[in-house]
């Protein structure tokens, strides 16, 4: 094989096969806009050309149908999760928008909102098999494992977060989740196992406070399990939505988030974007309309398709828009 | 807090950034650190923003001047190229880059390149330290080591001291606090430790 696989990939990997990205979005609690920043996502990316498929992952309270203006669908994710059907791209439905396809979600039985680890594993396989420009997974609230497997599947974990104590809490501690996930999985090793409770035992004489102080501790005393630590979470990117900001000052919260969790966790938080609160939103819910597609001049509707370029260029939102103190 | 040596870093700006980007930053880190604010709260308590804020302040007092900024670039740039090496000519003082004699509070707070002998005790670090102005409590704050065994460092009580792996853990961060090079000061110490329990 010698240098062949390099070649491919820094060649032609990026170019000549097709980019798939996976987008999932999460954030802890509720109503923080996850379901609204899909459906808008989705729309916006379809509106650049793009082939997108929204993916109701909200196991058990699924209405991401709603929110593009569609009845509840007669194929869902409850016929692929119970194999009536064997494959997921036999539940893709069509929502009427150019380049935007749906798989709704399961709202009929309990089981499926805590699917076993093998059902998990055949969906987000299955997920990351459909061929499409971008997918995006609506996530429920709270932290279980399904929620966090799914989001840690997905390249782009987006956390949709409101200006408010309890939503910015629950982002954190939604990072943290996925922080421990990931690293439990490097620390099944035995030796890191007795390191990390040596280090726990001490904790305090140690001066360890935060994640990061733990990882970095572990790479002063084992440099080859503490980089495979640090490589494992440096993976873990989550961009940021700030929804609802009336503000600058709201606005700057995601810098401070952004700069938060790197001090913290020691990882890479990017900050997406921001959505304005804007009244038409709720008028739009209230018809079972998308905004993107009623109200498209409108400032959350614009908020909205610039998070979306910037997901396609990869950029942040620019420090230039900080408030002067 | 490990994360600190880079100094950019800490600030949440690139090596590159503009002043006007640098002062941005700033502002931002002490709206975020400087009392309590929503994204901090939960993360942090008021002890640990303090010493954020602490290692910000430096970091701000560094790159806001374009001398110091021009000479801690120059060791970042020395530290990054051949990590084993102390020194630099790269790391001369920023003085003579400017052409103007700098204030000698300025020198003192702004050390120049620190050699490292083969062998050190408590007593070299203590020096290091207070040459650069900097308080037992300070290089806490910033290591989060207990003060007390940071004092039992640089008075050589190593008996007192927890095991070994921990002595160098609190090495490489006391190394880094006072921005020397961590492994070289490590195997330093430990051979003056060696040598001493052994006569």
């Amino acid at each position: 094989m010698g240098d062949t696989p390099h070649i491919n990939g820094s060649l032609f990997g990026s170019t000549m096969t097709p980019s798939r990205e996976i987008c999932a979005i999460g954030g802890g609690k509720g109503g923080t806009g996850k379901t609204f920043l899909s459906a808008g996502l989705g729309i916006a990316l379809a509106k650049m050309g793009k082939r997108v498929i929204l993916v109701d992952a909200d196991l058990g309270c699924a209405n991401l149908h709603t929110a593009l203006g569609l009845p509840y669908p007669e194929e869902t994710l409850s016929d692929f999760m119970k194999e009536k059907v064997r494959r997921l791209s036999d539940v893709i439905v069509e929502t009427g928008i150019e380049h935007l396809r749906l798989i709704s979600g399961a709202q009929d039985f309990l089981e499926i909102a805590n699917p076993r680890y093998k059902e998990k594993m055949r969906l987000i396989r299955q997920v990351q098999g459909l061929d499409v420009d971008y997918i995006i997974l609506d996530l429920g609230a709270g932290t279980s494992f399904t929620i966090l497997d799914f989001f840690l599947s997905a390249a782009n974990g987006l956390l949709a977060v409101v200006p408010e104590p309890g939503s910015i809490e629950n982002v954190y501690r939604f990072i943290k989740s996925a922080y421990f996930r990931k690293f439990k999985k490097i620390a099944r090793d035995p030796e890191m196992r007795e390191l990390i409770t040596q280090a726990m035992d001490r904790k305090n004489t140690l001066g360890l406070r935060t994640p990061y102080d733990l990882v970095a501790y572990i790479q002063t005393i084992n440099a080859d399990l503490g980089r495979r630590l640090m490589e494992s979470l440096a993976t873990l990117r989550p961009k940021l939505v700030v929804n609802q900001v009336r503000t600058k000052d709201d606005i700057a919260l995601g810098f401070s988030m952004r700069s938060s969790c790197s001090k913290y966790f020691g990882i890479d938080v990017e900050y997406l974007g921001y959505i304005e609160s804007d009244d038409t939103v709720r008028v739009a819910a209230r018809r079972k309309r998308p905004l993107l597609l009623d109200y498209p001049y409108c400032s959350a509707a614009r908020c909205i398709e610039r998070i979306a370029q910037n997901l396609v260029k990869n950029e942040q939102v620019n420090f230039e828009l900080m408030p002067k103190p | 807090m490990p994360i600190a040596q880079n100094l950019y870093r800490l600030l949440d700006v690139a090596e590159t950034a503009t002043p006007h980007e640098i002062r941005q930053a700033y502002e931002l880190a002490r709206r975020t650190y400087g009392g309590e604010s929503l994204a901090t709260y939960s993360l942090f308590g008021a002890e640990d923003r303090q010493a954020v804020m602490a290692q910000i302040e430096e970091a701000y007092r560094v790159l806001s001047d374009p001398d110091r900024r021009r000479s801690y670039d120059a060791r970042l740039a020395a530290s990054g190229s051949s990590p084993g090496a102390p020194t630099s000519p790269a790391g001369v003082p920023a003085k003579t880059e400017t052409g103007r004699p700098e204030p000698p509070r300025e020198v003192s707070l702004e050390p120049e390149i620190t050699v490292i002998p083969d062998v050190i005790t408590g007593r070299d670090l203590q020096q290091w330290r207070e040459a650069r102005r900097m308080s037992l409590q300070t290089i806490a704050n910033l290591t989060r080591i207990n003060i007390t065994y940071l004092q039992y460092l640089e008075e050589d009580k190593h008996a007192k001291l927890p095991h070994t792996v921990f002595i160098r853990s609190y090495l490489l961060q006391y190394a880094k606090a006072l921005k020397l090079d961590a492994d070289r000061l490590l195997t330093s110490y430990l051979k003056g430790m060696g040598s001493r329990t052994e006569a």
